[in-house]
């Protein structure tokens, strides 16, 4: 283990042996898979969002439990139904994203920490860091939108990852706001950035020379009315990183993908070109079951 | 049902789900104790046991039944 994040991770394990005793067996599962390369990520995180706050940890897990038993208890629904329970964007927005005490107890601290503890998050982290940033990196990029920004977390990424770059952030959630001008804030990387509330298939101020929506796809009645959006806040030559959740029930997930092709064709049907894409699933699927699984894409403007 | 009707039941279920043998399931067996209990396993084993017993456990209790004796608790108060 890289030794500078051991108090860290000692940390994690006791937040879920408190917390979340279910979920504990998943940080050395992590920890086996991916190595040094994860206790470095998240001991960072714990480092500087936490600020090694035993307290803070230990409440991000607490939510982080009770985010998982829900998903997991929907998943088994949904391996017999193959459908989303039927929620509208505004019941969603009414009962999750404009919910303060669910967003700021569960939602926000376990999209938190499933960056880290699921295995297709920490996969889909590694692979934008390694495919995405580095197209950025030294070619001129200098402006990017993140549109549906969350807890703020990939924003975070790409402005660590390219320090000459400046973001805007846009989300129609006061709370998902808050998490991340405090992200950023213990970052120390506000200085690079706006957020603005609005909804998120609205029009954005254009010519961005990149654009993040990372799982914000499958929220909405109809995806492609954001994807056009997004793709007139762009400008020619773009490139941009787009994800989507398949057969993962969320109670606010709406639109239901299941395979890659599906996310792909809308993408293209709205001025981009895919240059790379992937896949990458929760666990192995056993018989009869379904898993979640991150779609994700990297494309330019067309 | 007796304890003893009930831990059989409770038994059977739970290695059909985990994938094991019911020999392998103790009156005293905990998430511990069997390398197989995971989380993903442990959800459809609560769901299976909601099923076989026509109960619904809150999600308070899914996080603490992490143990033999701790499931029959959960389900004696449930069907009482």
């Amino acid at each position: 283990m890289a030794d500078a994040h051991a108090v860290q991770i000692a940390q994690v394990k006791e937040a879920f042996a408190l917390k979340a005793r279910l979920f504990q067996g998943a940080v050395d599962d992590q920890l086996a898979t991916f190595g040094d390369a994860w206790v470095t990520a998240l001991g960072e995180e714990v480092s500087v969002y936490f600020n090694n706050d035993n307290v803070l940890l230990e409440n991000a897990v607490e939510g982080y439990g009770r985010f998982c038993i829900e998903a997991m208890r929907l998943q088994r629904r949904f391996d017999k139904t193959l459908r989303y329970d039927a929620i509208s964007y505004a019941e969603a927005l009414e009962t999750v994203y404009q919910n303060d005490a669910y967003m700021r107890t569960v939602y926000l601290p376990a999209l938190l920490l499933s960056h880290y503890m699921w295995p297709h998050h920490f996969r889909q982290l590694q692979w934008v860091r390694e495919n995405f940033f580095s197209r950025l990196s030294g070619n001129g990029f200098r402006t990017f939108c993140d549109v549906g920004i969350g807890t703020g977390f990939y924003s975070k990424e790409l402005l660590r990852a390219l320090p000459d770059m400046r973001g805007w952030g846009f989300d129609i959630s006061d709370s998902s706001i808050d998490h991340t001008g405090l992200m950023l804030q213990r970052w120390s990387l506000s200085d690079r950035y706006t957020l603005r509330k609005q909804e998120v298939s609205a029009e954005v101020e254009g010519g961005f020379d990149c654009c993040v929506s990372v799982e914000l796809l499958e929220h909405l009645e109809d995806p492609t009315v954001l994807l056009r959006s997004i793709r007139r806040a762009m400008r020619d030559g773009a490139l941009g990183l787009l994800t989507a959740a398949l057969d993962a029930p969320n109670r606010d997930h709406i639109y239901l993908y299941r395979k890659n092709d599906t996310v792909r064709h809308q993408i293209e049907a709205s001025g981009f070109e895919v240059l790379q894409e992937a896949n990458f699933a929760a666990y192995e699927v056993g018989e009869g079951e379904t898993v979640p699984q991150a779609a994700c894409f990297i494309v330019r403007t067309c | 049902m007796t304890d003893e009707a009930l831990f059989e039941k409770v038994a059977r279920t739970m290695a059909v789900v985990i994938g094991i043998d019911q020999s392998e399931i103790k009156p005293d067996s905990s998430m511990d104790s069997i390398d197989k209990w995971d989380s993903l396993k442990h959800m459809k084993m609560i769901m299976a046991l909601e099923q076989e017993f026509d109960v619904m456990f809150d999600d308070e209790d899914v996080v603490e039944m992490l143990s033999v004796p701790l499931i029959l608790i959960a389900i004696k108060e449930k069907v009482a």
